[in-house]
């Protein structure tokens, strides 16, 4: 999401559609102004790269090499990163943690938006009895505090699939998006163009979507970028205590492994952590910049 | 109104809030396939135990009652502050959070205030010389330590720290069989402390600099602080008796607001220090499947939680005499 499909050109030749061109031009020349920024999407697509890479940079994940234990790294040429306590590529197992960390939290994301978006959309809209329970709903959830949630939510489950932590953390960690969309679409819903489209007929939902939905856009995409952060800090904090899908390779559990190792091999702990930092450190930069390029002015807790 | 009926009635408004919050707890540990016992259950069957042993079993825990009964059961004994016997550690929840409860309060304590008194004095210093080089040396470092997970922090503070060069001992909190004056008692107490400490001090240190910073910057654009300036006050006098308190405002909600996210911190530190603390027994219990010693744990963290938001609005009334009760 790095932003720059934010064009429209299908509406290049009307007015609307030049103005809005030009104002999407603006942010993202602001956006490339800032560099710490651009220095977190740069942070975010190299390790998408070595996400994509890890088939050809390990073929065989997780393959045990008794022979090569604990090699350090940079002392042999096919291991640039050395090999952990049981002799497995530990570039490898950062390179496939990549893709499991980044299948968490961009399905995880997508859903913890939706439904953000959704609840918010249908509270604000309806407003009466449907708007409080969803907002006491967010009250409750808020009141306790989410990671304990989400580990009494994975440990209840006897196979804790990738699938599984997915959808925990989504559903505990939407009511961010909810009330932006909410305030915002309180602010928008009684102006005088969405009154002209309800009285020319448009559906609730279109309305919703089409109408209300794209003025609340800016803090949503804050709000992602650093909530991915978010995710890597909880999945990674999951996996390092034990818990989630014990058959994907995941960093935080090679950083409790090299926690276990750590006199031994001290790299397997340290570089798997590194990179945690690196990408997270990535989500909350650009999180940051896309802040200051879409103005974005309520402080986003 | 006074501000004694103002807090009796945020005590009554946070009240329902709190059983709704437990009705929650207890909806997702019924709502998953299978019941809090079918791996005790399990294991049973494995030693060969009989159908009787385990409805008898199933029946102990109430798990045989209609879904209703169970949560009034629930409820009711929360209320007398039983959360139920924990299989595992062999001793009734409630025995084993309170001394765990004290032991994150050693180690949080002294954490929280180090960490508002070290950013509010580092916010100031920053946002009076914005741009400078301090300013942009701490703002930089504050956006590194955000990002730090902290169980990442913790092993690699322990392996230099601990390991390399020996300063501090790497887990517990004080020497096993350790027996001494009582300052060198403190001492080695303190010498535990230290490398957890100082993790959690860095972890929140960083988000509550970037929140001082921005408050001091928006109040010191104020008119009144031209205003004071211009009237010949020293500095010092506008910054900190002018700027500062309005820009604590915020912050003191914020820090209290905070407290949270210091238990949930703390958590996977207490785990890589072996710290024996509430956020250790929690994660024990997740791994282990103790469900009652969890679900007591999350309710407990929940009054916490509950009862710092309480702080934070009370806080706020009596410091910012423009609120109305």
């Amino acid at each position: 999401m790095g932003g720059g499909n934010l064009g429209t050109s299908g509406l290049g030749g009307s007015f609307v559609g030049r103005f809005k061109e030009r104002r999407y031009s603006l942010t993202l020349r602001r956006f490339w102004k800032s560099k710490m920024g651009v220095l977190g999407l740069l942070s975010i697509l190299s390790f998408a790269f070595l996400a994509l890479l890890a088939p050809v940079i390990d073929s065989k994940p997780g393959l045990l090499r008794p022979g090569e234990r604990l090699t350090p790294p940079l002392e042999s040429a096919s291991y640039l990163l050395g090999t952990d306590s049981l002799g497995r590529n530990l570039l490898g197992l950062i390179c496939w943690g990549a893709r499991s960390a980044f299948t968490v939290i961009i399905s995880a994301s997508a859903i913890s938006t939706s439904i953000g978006v959704v609840l918010g959309l249908v509270a604000a809209y309806y407003g009466g009895a449907v708007d409080s329970v969803i907002i006491k709903i967010i009250d409750i959830l808020l009141c306790i505090p989410e990671f304990f949630l989400i580990l009494l939510a994975v440990s209840m489950f006897h196979q804790q699939t990738l699938t599984v932590v997915i959808l925990t953390l989504a559903i505990f960690s939407w009511m961010d998006v909810s009330r932006v969309v909410r305030s915002a679409v309180l602010s928008i819903r009684e102006l005088p163009y969405v009154k002209a489209a309800r009285l020319s007929g448009a559906s609730d939902a279109r309305i919703m979507f089409l109408h209300i939905l794209p003025n609340a856009l800016s803090p949503i995409i804050v709000i992602m970028a650093l909530r991915m952060g978010d995710f890597i800090m909880t999945e990674t904090g999951l996996t390092f205590i034990g818990l989630g899908d014990p058959n994907v390779i995941s960093w935080g559990k090679t950083v409790n492994e090299g926690f276990q190792t750590l006199r031994v091999a001290p790299w397997v702990g340290t570089f798997t952590g590194l990179a945690i930092f690196l990408l997270t450190l990535g989500f909350n930069l650009l999180g940051d910049g896309l802040r200051d390029a879409l103005d974005v002015k309520q402080r986003l807790t | 109104m006074n501000l004694r009926e103002f807090v009796i009635r945020r005590l009554a408004l946070a009240v329902p809030i709190f059983f709704l919050a437990v009705t929650l707890i207890f909806v997702i540990l019924h709502s998953v396939p299978g019941d809090p016992i079918s791996m005790i259950v399990a294991e049973m069957r494995y030693y060969g135990a009989s159908r009787q042993q385990i409805e008898a079993l199933k029946a102990y825990y109430g798990l045989d009652k209609p879904i209703w009964e169970q949560y009034l059961m629930w409820i009711s004994h929360v209320l007398q502050g039983n959360f139920g016997y924990s299989i595992p550690m062999h001793a009734p929840v409630m025995d084993l959070i309170g001394p765990a409860l004290l032991n994150t309060f050693i180690l949080i304590g002294p954490a929280f205030a180090i960490s508002a008194l070290l950013s509010i004095y580092l916010g100031v210093v920053c946002a009076t010389r914005q741009y400078s080089k301090t300013d942009n040396l701490a703002s930089f470092f504050s956006l590194f330590t955000w990002s730090m997970p902290g169980f990442w922090t913790s092993i690699m503070v322990l392996l230099v720290f601990s390991l390399y060069l020996g300063w501090f001992p790497s887990s517990g909190m004080q020497t096993p069989g350790f027996t001494g004056t009582p300052l060198e008692m403190f001492t080695d107490r303190l010498s535990h402390l230290a490398l957890p400490l100082f993790v959690n001090v860095a972890g929140s240190l960083a988000m509550n600099f970037r929140l001082v910073r921005s408050c001091m910057l928006e109040v010191l654009r104020e008119d009144y602080i031209v205003t004071a300036r211009s009237k010949g006050l020293r500095e010092r006098i506008v910054v900190y008796k002018h700027a500062l308190r309005n820009a604590l405002l915020p912050v003191v909600t914020s820090l209290a607001l905070g407290v949270r996210w210091i238990f949930m911190g703390s958590t996977l530190i207490e785990f890589v220090f072996t710290w024996p603390g509430i956020g250790r027994l929690t994660l024990q219990a997740a791994v282990g499947r103790d469900y009652p010693l969890l679900m007591g744990a999350t309710s407990v963290l929940t009054i916490v939680t509950i009862l710092s938001n309480l702080i934070a609005d009370v806080l706020y009334a009596i410091i910012d005499p423009r609120v109305r009760y």
